[in-house]
């Protein structure tokens, strides 16, 4: 009874408000006239009676507020009535929402979106069990640019062998192989594992089941297992598809699995994996045996060893190693171990970093600039609080309606800010999907989660702002304080004063930060690739099977068909195309001096090319010839020079002539004929390496690169058409994959560069707009308050300029100091950047300069269009102005 | 401001309740009889105020110890009557015994030496 009669209540209270309230009057207005009856009674006459009632009633509007005090949902309606003034207020002063609402939106849009990216970068790639203890195992690079070399197959299985340091060892290598599918072909990024390899990183088959240890033999089956997106996309999630065959490589290999979705390999995106890591296509067996490097070694050690444990025990297995086989190719690398967390993320780390700091910089300037706007607000509505004060709102009722108010900007603001993210993220998905790994950016509970946590601080911080310079004074001075005296009254405290120099300062880090990544970009997109890549696209052309024409001849016959046709200007083939990254590097040694052992030799990049290669990439020749038909294999083997290689090898000497030994397990000698300009093969931003071309008559590789250079005006479908029609005609049976044009292959390089550079400029301007803003609003108001004397003045004659020049002087002594102690800062900080940075001091005088200037005439702005506007305010306007 | 804290202040705000569901145990009242009754079952001590009192009467309501309905009163006027109801009596009885029992347990301690 007594729970039913106050949920009852309750109700009433909350919907029934207004009847509610009136029946409240009526009573206290029947109290009223028996009192004053009863006072008539008593003998007084009709006024005094109702005075004396009244008197004794006490003031109604308390009662009637001492009552609903106690009423049950007294909270929840006092709580409703700040929301709704809130919104009134907001709604009402529609120019201060807009922009503090969509100032918030951004920031917390902006840091959500990076939330999400360093979260799916740091975190998702290793779904694995227990990652933290995964170790990846490496070789010492053999030449500077990379950061890991691979393992080779005799040095794996010495790893393997200790069961005393490592649970399980498991490793992958991946090749580029033809997958032929109802008479078409395309190249995939084929991975072989080890035994044990899907185990150790905790995948369970989707459909199907994994390798077993048998077909891991040499004499094994042929079986293969697919990814859950190459399934999707080009089997349609065929439910048959366990048993299925498919043409790998050359060989009819039978489905036994398919890959959940969630799975990802730390080294790639690959479509199909094969067991027997040991027999890839592009090494022989000799090779394999004698110590080339091609494996990704992943291992976790025992529980309760650390890695410095293993890294020791590594080393002794380094002498062991070269005491046991001296004459292997990698008898002198030595290996090494990273956790591979760290090996994931390393080349993405000082990217994200910057853009992530950029973020945080967004972000307080847009708070700061939002506190500022409310104090600004606050400052305003001082004679309104006053006067709610002497209505009997208690302090802590007022600041309540300061939370409220907030509470409902931000809350806002956040709404609006979850829809930016999920516009950011898609754009970055548009620009960066290039080098992130991890390529799923989604919007998930946990960036929401992030968002509000943001929106909490951010309410917190408002309001301890609105608290603090909340005006204390009398209220008597406040209701007689008017717009004669203000002026006296300091328009700026110096906590306001100190927003303004921080927000400058930050502004002025992003500024300068965004010009130096841009100049920075600018340099590599300029940079002089030493081949021309306008005009060329390129396709891979790789045998089926083991056919009788070799994949050298069928090139030759090729071309020469391909450059009497109208689309094409001239045609070459390559093994190793620049830039793609399918990098191959060999031992040599000058033969006319004495030759270090194997293994000590030194190392170089090399390509087999057709001969009108150098012809079609337009690569310089500096002396010597290029390769002709004469260089067939019977004859003297031959090699050509990248400058580099040559002045490496020879200093200023013609090489023409002499004499070099190539290769580790096979050696032949060779005859250099000319020496080449270089080429920027494999990274935009690495020093040029020491290169050597070899003709592809002389070395059969199994898959090469078709490039060909267009007539002008010729676009990619007609390429496309002539090359399919060509090998009709020739009735090759090689698969080709799709030609694509060079500038697409080049621009993975540039990738990463463009994503930063763009993702700061645009920090940067976003963070000129706050500041822009922020002064704007500040000066404005202070300006504003200085109306009445300002019009003072004017009357008294005074000159615009002579009004103006004070106002905007003080405005920028703020932003003065601000942009010195952003300087200060930016000299210190700025060369974190250097990794990022190409061919650019990190302290560059021109990026800073530019910078500084740039902030220095947007703030020049912000402070002198508000002293212009109150000049337009004629004289007379300005003494009534109140 | 702040009511001036006479001792009966005081302890009125304690047992506000008690006196305003003695005062409607006889007869349906409304806010200025109970204020009246309350005055006088008390011999005077007690004058309680409409700003006590009427909250008191809308929380006693709420509670479910006292049900409402408009009358007329003795001069001929609509006003709001309150009366005791069933539950609001059962709590009449309940925080008496609870007083007697405490006012006993006072007593004695004062008087012990």
């Amino acid at each position: 009874m007594h729970l039913y009669s106050r949920i009852f209540s309750f109700g009433q209270n909350l919907f029934h408000r207004r009847e509610v309230e009136r029946e409240l009057s009526d009573e206290i207005a029947c109290h009223l006239e028996l009192l004053t009856a009863s006072n008539l009674r008593e003998g007084l006459t009709e006024s005094e009676a109702r005075r004396a009632a009244l008197l004794e009633l006490g003031g109604i509007e308390q009662i009637k507020e001492q009552v609903r005090e106690v009423r049950i949902g007294h909270q929840l309606e006092t709580l409703r009535q700040d929301l709704h003034y809130a919104g009134r207020f907001l709604l009402k002063h529609r120019f201060f929402s807009a922009s503090t609402v969509g100032t918030l939106a951004l920031g917390f849009g902006i840091s959500t979106a990076m939330f999400c990216l360093v979260k799916s970068v740091w975190l998702r790639p290793l779904n694995y069990p227990d990652p933290d203890r995964l170790l990846q195992i490496s070789a010492e690079p053999p030449m500077a640019g990379l950061h890991e070399a691979d393992i080779s197959l005799p040095r794996f299985e010495q790893i393997r062998s200790r069961k005393d340091l490592f649970v399980e060892v498991a490793a992958l290598t991946s090749e580029q192989l033809t997958l032929i599918r109802a008479g078409k072909a395309e190249q995939l990024n084929t991975a072989r594992v080890s035994d044990g390899f899907f185990q150790m990183l905790g995948a369970q088959a989707l459909r199907g089941r994994l390798f077993q240890s048998t077909e891991q033999r040499v004499d094994g089956p042929n079986v293969a297992i697919l990814s859950y997106s190459y399934w999707q996309n080009r089997f349609a999630r065929d439910p048959n598809i366990i048993g299925q065959r498919i043409i790998v490589g050359g060989e009819s290999s039978t489905i036994v699995g398919v890959l959940p979705p969630a799975f990802a390999v730390p080294f790639g995106d690959f479509n199909v994996y094969l067991p027997r890591v040991f027999t890839v296509g592009f090494l022989a067996p000799q090779q394999i045996d004698r110590g080339a490097g091609f494996l990704k070694v992943l291992a976790r050690p025992q529980p309760g060893i650390a890695v410095h444990q293993i890294r020791t025990a590594l080393a002794e297995m380094d002498g062991r190693y070269r005491n046991r086989a001296p004459e292997n190719m990698d008898a002198h690398s030595n290996c090494r171990a990273f956790p591979l967390r760290e090996t994931v993320v390393r080349n993405i780390r000082p990217a994200l970093a910057a853009v992530t700091l950029a973020v945080i910089c967004v972000m307080v300037l847009a708070s700061i600039n939002v506190a500022n706007m409310l104090l600004g607000q606050l400052a305003r509505r001082e004679k309104e609080i006053a006067v709610r004060h002497a209505l009997g709102a208690g302090r802590r009722r007022i600041v309540r309606q300061f939370i409220s108010e907030n509470f409902l900007l931000v809350n806002v603001a956040l709404i609006f800010g979850i829809g930016f993210a999920w516009i950011f993220l898609a754009m970055v998905h548009q620009f960066g999907s290039g080098f992130l790994p991890g390529s799923e950016l989604r919007l998930d509970t946990a960036g929401v989660c992030f968002a509000l946590v943001l929106a909490l601080v951010d309410i917190v911080f408002f309001v301890s702002v609105s608290a603090f310079n909340a005006p204390r004074d009398h209220i008597g001075e406040t209701l007689r304080r008017s717009a004669a005296v203000s002026s006296d009254h300091p328009t700026l405290t110096p906590f306001r004063r100190a927003l303004i120099i921080t927000q400058v300062t930050l502004s002025l880090l992003l500024a300068i930060a965004a010009a130096l990544l841009v100049a920075s970009w600018y340099r590599v997109h300029n940079v002089d690739l030493g081949f021309e890549p306008v005009g060329i696209f390129v396709a891979d052309v790789s045998p089926v099977s083991d056919r009788t024409e070799s994949n050298t001849a069928l090139l030759q016959r090729l071309i020469e068909r391909l450059q009497t046709k109208p689309e094409v200007a001239s045609a070459a083939a390559v093994y190793g195309l620049p830039l793609s990254h399918d990098d191959t590097f060999l031992q040599y040694a000058p033969a006319d001096r004495p030759m270090p052992i194997i293994g000590h030799r030194a190392v170089t990049w090399y390509r087999v090319v057709s001969p009108q290669y150098f012809n079609v990439m337009r690569i310089p020749l500096r002396s010597g010839r290029a390769f002709t038909d004469a260089d067939k294999l019977r004859n003297q083997p031959v090699v050509i020079l990248s400058e580099t290689t040559a002045r490496l090898l020879f200093g200023n000497t013609n090489p023409i002539g002499r004499k070099v030994v190539c290769g580790g397990t096979i050696q032949t000698t060779h005859e250099i004929v000319g020496v080449v300009g270089d080429v920027r093969s494999f990274d935009l931003i690495q020093p040029v390496r020491e290169e050597m071309y070899f003709p592809m008559a002389q070395c059969e590789e199994p898959s090469m690169t078709l490039i060909i250079r267009a007539t002008a005006g010729t676009k990619l479908g007609a390429i496309k058409k002539r090359i399919r029609a060509s090998l009709q005609e020739l009735a090759a049976t090689q698969a080709v994959t799709t030609p694509q044009p060079m500038s697409r292959i080049i621009a993975r390089s540039f990738a990463r560069g463009r994503f930063v550079a763009v993702a700061l400029a645009l920090f940067a301007g976003l963070s000129l707009l706050v500041v822009m803003s922020g002064i704007y609003s500040v000066m404005d108001y202070a300006v504003t308050q200085r109306t009445r004397e300002i019009g003072i003045r004017l009357a008294l004659g005074a000159r615009r300029r002579d009004i103006i020049r004070p106002i905007v002087a003080s405005g920028m002594k703020l932003v003065g100091t601000g942009l010195i102690v952003g300087l200060l800062v930016a000299l210190g900080c700025m060369r974190f950047l250097s990794d990022l940075l190409y061919q650019i001091n990190a302290t560059d005088p021109l990026a800073f300069g530019f910078a500084i200037s740039l902030l220095a005439a947007v703030a020049f702005l912000a402070n002198y269009l508000p002293a212009r506007r109150a000049m337009r305010v004629a004289p007379l306007a300005a003494l009534q102005y109140e | 401001m702040s009511k001036p804290k006479t001792p009966e202040a005081e302890l009125l705000q304690g047992t506000l309740d008690l006196l305003v569901l003695k005062a409607l145990a006889a007869a349906a009242l409304h806010g200025l009889g109970v204020s009246r009754r309350i005055e006088l079952i008390t011999n005077g001590t007690f004058a309680v105020k409409p700003g006590s009192l009427f909250p008191a009467l809308h929380r006693l309501e709420e509670a479910g110890w006292l049900k409402s309905f408009w009358g007329t009163s003795e001069n001929n006027r609509r006003a709001k009557y309150y009366r005791l109801s069933k539950a609001g009596r059962r709590q009449l009885e309940n925080e008496t015994q609870d007083w007697k029992r405490i006012s006993l347990a006072i007593g004695s301690a004062l008087e012990a030496t």
